[in-house]
Formats: C-alpha cells, structure tokens, sequence
C-alpha cells in the first residue's frame, strides 16, 4: 500500500559539506569500512524504494563485504535499537526491502560470489547477493541450470529469492525456491551465526531451512545459500497458441492440467497485453486475439512429439485460432520474447502499473477472469493479465497514471478487490510475490488470529525482540512479537 | 483416547497439557518405535476416527484429508482418478498420512517427486492450548505467511499434531518398467547408478541394493559383495523405453555381469520390496538411515561395513553376518541393517557418518538398545533454534516429550 508519509531524511541531508556524520554511521564505517556506508540523502534516495509502490526511509545503508561484517552490523543495531532490513536488488513486489521504519539497510551486492559449483552432486553454494541468472549462467556448460526463474532473474539474487520463496514461469513442473534450497548460513538478530540444513537431505530436527524460506527477511539474514542445481533437459518444444476469447484460454489451460500433462512452463496474455506489445513494435502476434497461450514441454525427445501433439488437440479443442511451434533455440527466444517484454510494453498504455499476484485453483481460472474484467470496468481502469496461468497463479496489471489524483488509491482498491475474489475461489493472497507491507492488511482475509498468533511464535523463536524488518507481512496493529 | 473431529483433538490437548500429561499421538502405530522412548507417557492419542477425505479435485491436482487417513485408501482414492500421491514410504499399506508426515518418512520416488517437504500445500493442526492453527492454503503456489507447514513435516508431532493435511498429487505415469544389474562389487554400480541418475533420463528412481541376508540363507558364498543397480523407469511408454534402453546400456558398459527388465508384477513386487526395506528386521537387529551427497555413498557403506566388520573381531567380513543395504543413490540416502546390534556398534557407526560429512538416524532398535542411545545423533548449531520453537509451541512439553533430536 503506498504510505505516502513525508521523509526522515536524517542528518546527512545538508549535502553533507561540513556536517559530521552520525555516530552510527561512524560505527558503522568502522566495520565495513567508510565506502561502504551509505548516510547522506542523495545516496539513500535509490533504497528508499523497491519494486513496488511503498516508500521507506533507510538511515544508513551498508553494503557487507563478509558474514563477519554482517554480525557486527547486526550487533550494533541491537545496541542502537535501529531495525534491520536485508535488501538484495530491491526487485521485491510486496514493499519487503522497504524500511517502512526506518534503521539499517544491509546491501547484499558485495557478496556475489559463486562458493561452489559441485557438478557431481548437482549442488551450488552461493553468497547471497548472486544474481539468480547468473548462477544458470555459470552452471549451463556443465548442462546444469537453477531451475526458479523469476521474471526479473536478470537483476534479482537468490537471497531475495530465499526470502520471498520467489517462483517463475517454469516452477509449474519444477517447483519454487524452497523445493530447491538444501541449506543455508544464517546470522541470527542477536548476532549468532547457524547453519541449518545441508547438502545433504533430510538432517534430523526440524526443517529450519524450510521455515525461513519465504519468511520474508523477518526471521534471519541470509549469509549463504545451497542449492540443487538440475540437469538441462534434453529436449523443448515450445507452443503459442492464440485464442479469440480468454475463456477458450483458460478453458484450454484447465484442460491440459486435467488431462496429467504437466507442461514445464504454461503462460497466459490477454488481448490488452497483445495489443501494448504490438505498439510496442513487437511483431508476430495475431492482431485481434484476445488471448495467447504460451505452453512448453520438456524431455526426452521420444516423449516429447507424443505430449506435444496431446497439447495441441485441446489447444484445439478449446478453439485455439492459431497454433505455432518453435523447435530451434531462435524460434523459441522469438515467442518467449512477447511474454519477457510483456510488462515493459504497457508503459505504451499508460505510464505506471500496479502488477497483482493472486492465486486460485486451476480450474477456477475462468471465473477470476472474469471478475478482473468486471473490475476494470467498474473502475474504468485497464488490466492487462500476464501469468503462470498453468498454477492459477495470476497477475493482473492495473495500469494507471501515478500524476492522476486519487488514482493510486483506485487501482489499490480494484487490487484488492481482485484479491478478495481469489479467496472466495479457495485461493489466496500472493504466489510469488509475498506480503510485505503491500497486503498486510489483507492477511486476516485467510488467518485467524489464531493462526497469525502460531506465527508471530515462530517469528519470536527466530528474532523476539523483532529486530529483523519489522512490520511487515502482519496487519498494522498487531503487537510487535 | 480415539477422538472423531478435529475439535475434539484440540480439545483433548488442551485438557491433557492443563493436567500436564503427556501425549503421544498414534497413527497406525507403525513407526512408533521411530524415535528416543518419550520421557514420559500418559495418553495415547490415536488419530485413526480422523479419516475422511474432505475435498478433492482431480483437475486441480489437489487433495485435502485429515491426517487419520490410512495412506493405502487415500491412494486408492486417488487412483480412481487416475492420480496418486508421490510419496512411498514403508508401510504404505497401513501408515497414516499424518504418521507419514509426522515422520517424514519417503521412498525411492523422491529422486523425481521429492518428499512430503514437496508435496503438502497446507494443514491445520491441532496445538497444546486447544487451538486449531491453519498453515499455507489449498492451492500449488502460496507464500502467504510463515510456511509452518515444514516445522511439522518431520517434527514427529513435537510441536502440534496435524489433523487435516492439504497435498499436491500428480498423474499417474501411463507406463513403468524396472532395470537391474548385477555388478561384482560396490564401486561401479555405485558408478553406473550416478551416470543414471544425473542424466537426462530423469527416472523416478535409482537404487543401490546388496542383500547378504540372502546370500546366508542359501549358503551361497558366491554372491558375496554383489550389489544390484535397480532403476525405476517411469513416464509415457516411449520414454520409458528411452530409458530402459539406456540404463541397460550404461549398466553393460559400466560392468554389470547382468542386467534385465522387469514389468508388471514383477516390477510391482520389487519396488513394494524397495519402500519395505529393513522392516521386518529379527528382534536383535537395528536399521540405520544415513544421508550423505550421491558421490559419498559407496565410501559411507564401505566406512559401515568395515566398522562393523571390526566389531565381529577378526574384520573377516565375509564371515561376519554383512549389513543389508539399500540407497537411494540419487538422494544420498542409505538404509543399513546393523544384525546383532549394540548400542556401542551403533554409536560408533554414527559417529562415521558424521565422519563423512553425514548424518545417521537410528529407525529401528531393539528396545534395550534403543535406551542406551539418542537414536537422533549429535545436535548442531541450530539445536538453540529448534528448542525456542519447542517453547513457543509446547512450552509444557506435552508433545511426545523426550522423543525427538536433543530429546527435545
Ligand atoms: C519485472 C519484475 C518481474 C518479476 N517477476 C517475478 C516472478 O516471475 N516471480 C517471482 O517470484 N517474483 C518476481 N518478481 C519479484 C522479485 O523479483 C522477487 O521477489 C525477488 O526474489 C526479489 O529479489 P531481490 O534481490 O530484488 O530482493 P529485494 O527486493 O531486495 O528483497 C526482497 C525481500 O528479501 C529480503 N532479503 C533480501 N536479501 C536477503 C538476505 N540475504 N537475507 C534475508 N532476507 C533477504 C528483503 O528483506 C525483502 O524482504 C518480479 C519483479 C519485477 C520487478
């Protein structure tokens, strides 16, 4: 939610020509060393932000050079009382990395390092600050990749990803972040570094890797992550389909998960989005079709013609207009291309957009549709619709004009009026994106304070004196833990 | 205690932990030997009333059970659908899906599926204070809140007890067959089995078998130290030709003095065979669960061997009675039958885990054994952790008290 409060901007703001800084900031200059804090208000402006609409207002930011560094900075907030906030490249969605109350930011882009790359065992142990893309980029000559692939992998790093659970067009078939996270190096808000998990499987206790996995930057800093790294498969075919309804789409989409075919990726655009990416300049998309689907197989070659020939009788079935395939990594690059510069191309509608990420059962597809219809229309706002269709994991765009007064308010509230829909359809909040500061307000639409409470016990077991970026995920006037 | 909702099972904890009884919670009971012998023990709380299946849609993919369920109905269910749930843990045809979850226990699938941490998509669980606390939600992505569902997965109701469990399931492969070679030794099935499960076949399963038991039975001496690559293919009947050819292949070339294929029921049977391994274990002896990375398994099961060969006295393996064992080479995972177990034999082979970057849980032991053990092994750096938890969510120590890592 935007907060709109007017800036903190601390003691750096006079341009900082004589001002001495701050004794944190001198403290803390003393750990990292003096390029590596960030304090007067010109430097902080680029942290006051993520990649959501929420605005907050770090004091100070450090950029840690080593886990060490990370425990001293830690120790020394306690001491202030200041919150610590971990931040990775602020791509976050939910307003997780945003210092809603002020305090430290922790930067992670000096810890970029690839520790290991274990081909054998298909592991790799990697610093927190290794930017998703990068790590499939340094396993793919050993035909090895990290299979989570968020849309933003080119800037976001895995720390990020540990924290939001982050997903990707390919997890239908692979899973999220924390099917493939093994272990992971943790600095604790009093300043104790653990281990939990492994690279080995199932380490006996409980499953503490599997508990700070998406838990948001809220119960640990994450110092180094293990993964599984798995084997490129041998074969793609790629399908897009275009459609003149978007029901037909979701029609189609719903049957081919029916029918036991788990597609590796199965994306969906709506007409709003065809058109922007056609004013966009990009060409090769059927003018006039209110839908594509975009479906990719993967496997042995043997089995591949078999499911893509199934895939293409419902796509057919369904009333698919058009159907093409792409066998060559090109042809393939070309139709990932539309859906990848997607988002980009609704700046040709209107200048802002406000990306939702709800989820409903599959088979439920049609009918949230629909509603997102209805609710553009009740708000006069356009919605694009972009998303991993194959999960029910949705993402409507509202796209709007941030300089229109009262329109901010507006798409907050058709936002939520979307998201209230998946609940009713047995969905939920977010998929991928978390909860942050942007849907707190909404968690009590699917826990009760009983099972918030069960929560807020798990967080004083990892942090109890809410010391690690607080208030976040819970609603605004629950108690600090 | 045998109660019939969920509401009487938070009610039932809740009136224990006021009178400061402790509870076990009780599935099929098939893996209550699972675990130290809990510090004390007042009420059984036997969870089999809770055995409906509350909601499933096969076209989402998702099912929703109370955590009383035996695992075979739930399956069968499923089945009808043409859908299964990829977990095949031993006793399949009696556990509970809550004592399966409670304990985390897997099977060979978990090389494709990977293990219930995979699979459960929400719960409700019943607590110490009588609450009912609901976790994730009924659909495939969520990160909605903390994900409490994974403190109880493998938390052997130390911090709840689950009564109603959300799962993914998946289609059932349209055909299946089974690979085995026989190879002298343990180093190049060791071999050829990575070559398999690292490739681009992704089978559903790839196992490391020697059975010396056997071998004692038939007096055949002949056998000794022959270890058997099993792989399970699975998919559509192209691909698991695919893979049948080339598992064979590799298996050939990488030594194997035998190797055949198995359909039908005689594939059924030999991974029923697989799931069940070291169950039906005689009174003196113990099984072992050693994890390590894939490329440590054969220098662990050689580390095993030996040291149990040391503990006969004369390390003439071949005479001494040799582990059974089982991997699941993909994983890291090792089963090992410990014949004539001694708590000082078993201690001493998990401190040779440890030696090789592992971890050991003892299953299985004779009662007596078991007392003179922590069948958890050493706790780590994270042990604090576990034990805050412990507190927030049991602070009375209800909850199978004494049972779990740490006898937390
Ligand atoms: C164009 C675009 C497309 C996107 N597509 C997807 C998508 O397809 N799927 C998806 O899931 N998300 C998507 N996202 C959202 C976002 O990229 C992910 O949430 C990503 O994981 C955030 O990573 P980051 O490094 O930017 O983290 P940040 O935004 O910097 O931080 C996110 C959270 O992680 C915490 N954090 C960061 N580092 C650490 C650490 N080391 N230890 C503990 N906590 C830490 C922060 O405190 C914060 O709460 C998209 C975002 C954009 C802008």
């Amino acid at each position: 939610m935007p907060s709109g409060q007017p800036g903190r901007w601390g003691r750096g703001r006079l341009n900082g020509a004589a001002i001495l800084p701050p004794p944190l900031v001198g403290e803390l200059q003393a750990i990292v060393g003096k390029d590596h804090v960030l304090w007067r208000h010109d430097e902080l402006r680029s942290y006051e932000y993520d990649g959501s609409i929420d605005v907050g207002h770090p004091e100070a930011v450090v950029l840690v050079g080593s886990r060490d560094e990370v425990v001293e900075v830690v120790k020394l907030a306690q001491r202030y009382g200041k919150p610590v906030v971990p931040r990775g490249a602020g791509t976050g969605l939910s307003g997780g990395a945003v210092l809603s109350h002020g305090g430290i930011a922790v930067g992670f882009s000096r810890l970029r390092r690839i520790l290991e790359i274990d081909e054998q065992n298909q592991r790799a142990v990697c610093e927190p600050g290794v930017v998703n893309l990068d790590l499939t980029k340094a396993t793919t000559p050993l035909g090895l990749y990290y299979a989570p692939d968020p849309s933003s992998q080119g800037a976001c790093t895995l720390g990020g990803n540990v924290a939001e659970n982050s997903g990707g067009a390919h997890c239908l078939a692979y899973g999220v972040t924390t099917n493939h996270v093994l272990g992971l190096e943790l600095v604790l808000a009093d300043g104790s570094v653990v281990n939990v998990g492994g690279q080995a499987v199932d380490v006996p206790g409980y499953d503490l890797t599997g508990l700070v996995v998406g838990s948001e930057g809220t119960f640990a800093i994450v110092t180094k992550i293990t993964v599984r790294l798995m084997r490129i498969q041998e074969g793609v075919r790629t399908l897009l389909a275009t459609f003149d309804t978007i029901d037909d789409a979701s029609r189609a989409t719903s049957s081919i998960v029916a029918a036991g075919i788990i597609p590796a990726a199965l994306e969906m655009m709506d007409g709003l989005t065809i058109q922007a990416l056609q004013r966009a300049g990009h060409k090769g998309l059927p003018s006039g079709a209110q839908a594509v689907l975009l479906v990719e197989l993967e496997g042995m070659p043997e089995g591949l013609s078999e499911s893509t020939a199934a895939v293409q009788d419902i796509l057919l079935q369904c009333g698919a207009a058009e159907i093409r395939t792409a066998e060559t990594a090109d042809e393939r690059d070309r139709l990932w291309k539309a859906r990848k510069g997607a988002l980009g191309a609704l700046g040709q509608i209107k200048p802002n957009y406000y990306l939702q990420d709800g989820v409903i059962p599959r088979t439920r597809l049609l009918e949230v549709l629909r509603t997102v219809t209805e609710v553009s229309e009740r708000y006069g706002l356009p919605i694009a619709n972009v998303f991993h269709a194959g999960d029910g994991n949705i993402h409507p765009c509202i796209v709007f004009d941030q300089r229109v007064p009262g329109e901010t308010e507006k798409v907050v509230a058709a936002g939520g009026d979307i998201l209230r829909k998946c609940v009713e359809l047995g969905g939920t909040l977010s998929g991928e994106h978390g909860i942050g500061l942007e849907k707190q307000a909404y968690m009590t639409w699917i826990f009760s304070p009983v099972d918030i409470a069960a929560m807020l016990a798990a967080k004083r077991a990892f942090d109890p004196q809410g010391l690690l970026n607080p208030g976040k995920i819970f609603p605004k006037d629950t108690p600090a833990p | 205690m045998r109660p019939e909702t969920a509401e009487d099972v938070a009610a039932a904890l809740h009136e224990a932990d006021g009178a400061g009884r402790a509870v076990v919670p009780w599935g099929a009971g098939t893996k209550q030997g699972f675990g130290n012998a809990p510090r004390a023990y007042d009420l059984a709380l036997d969870l089999t009333g809770l055995d409906d299946i509350l909601e499933y849609e096969p076209a989402d993919l998702v099912v929703t059970a109370q955590a009383g369920v035996p695992l075979a109905a739930l399956q069968e269910r499923l089945g009808q659908a043409g859908q299964f749930l990829a977990l095949d843990p031993p006793y399949a045809g009696r556990a509970t899906l809550g004592g399966t979850l409670a304990t985390n226990t897997s099977g060979p699938s978990r090389l494709l599926y990977g293990t219930a941490r995979d699979l459960v998509l929400g719960m409700k669980v019943a607590t110490p204070v009588g609450d009912l606390v609901k976790s994730g939600g009924k659909v495939v992505k969520n990160v909605v809140g903390y994900d409490l569902n994974k403190m109880h997965i493998g938390g052997l109701g130390t911090l709840g007890v689950m009564v109603e469990v959300t799962l993914k399931v998946h289609p059932l492969p349209r055909a299946e067959a089974t690979v085995r070679a026989t190879f002298e030794s343990l180093a190049p099935a060791h071999a050829a089995a990575g070559l398999i499960f690292r490739s681009v076949l992704y089978p559903r399963a790839v196992e490391l078998v020697r059975r010396a038991g056997s071998r004692d039975r038939r007096g055949n001496d002949g056998l000794a130290g022959r270890w058997e690559v099993l792989v399970w293919a699975a998919g559509s009947p192209a691909t698991v030709e695919r893979q049948v050819r080339d598992a064979m292949a590799w298996c050939r070339e990488g030594g194997a003095v035998e190797t055949g294929r198995l359909d039908g029921p005689a594939h059924q049977e030999i991974w029923q065979g697989v799931c069940d391994f070291g169950r039906a274990l005689p009174e003196d002896a113990a099984l072992l669960k050693l994890t390590t990375l894939p490329t440590q398994v054969a220098a662990l099961v050689q580390a095993v061997e030996q040291t149990m060969g040391e503990a006969e006295g004369d390390g003439a393996l071949g005479a001494a009675p040799a582990p059974d064992v089982l991997a699941h080479a993909g994983a890291g995972v090792v089963y090992a039958t410990v014949p004539q177990a001694s708590a000082p034999l078993l201690h001493r082979l998990m401190q040779v885990a440890g030696e090789h970057g592992g971890t050991a849980v003892v299953e299985e032991a004779p009662p007596d054994v078991k007392l003179e053990l922590d069948v958890w092994g050493p706790v780590r750096d994270d042990f604090p952790l576990m034990q805050a938890l412990k507190a927030q969510f049991d602070p009375r120590g209800t909850l199978n008290p004494g049972r779990f890592l740490g006898r937390i």
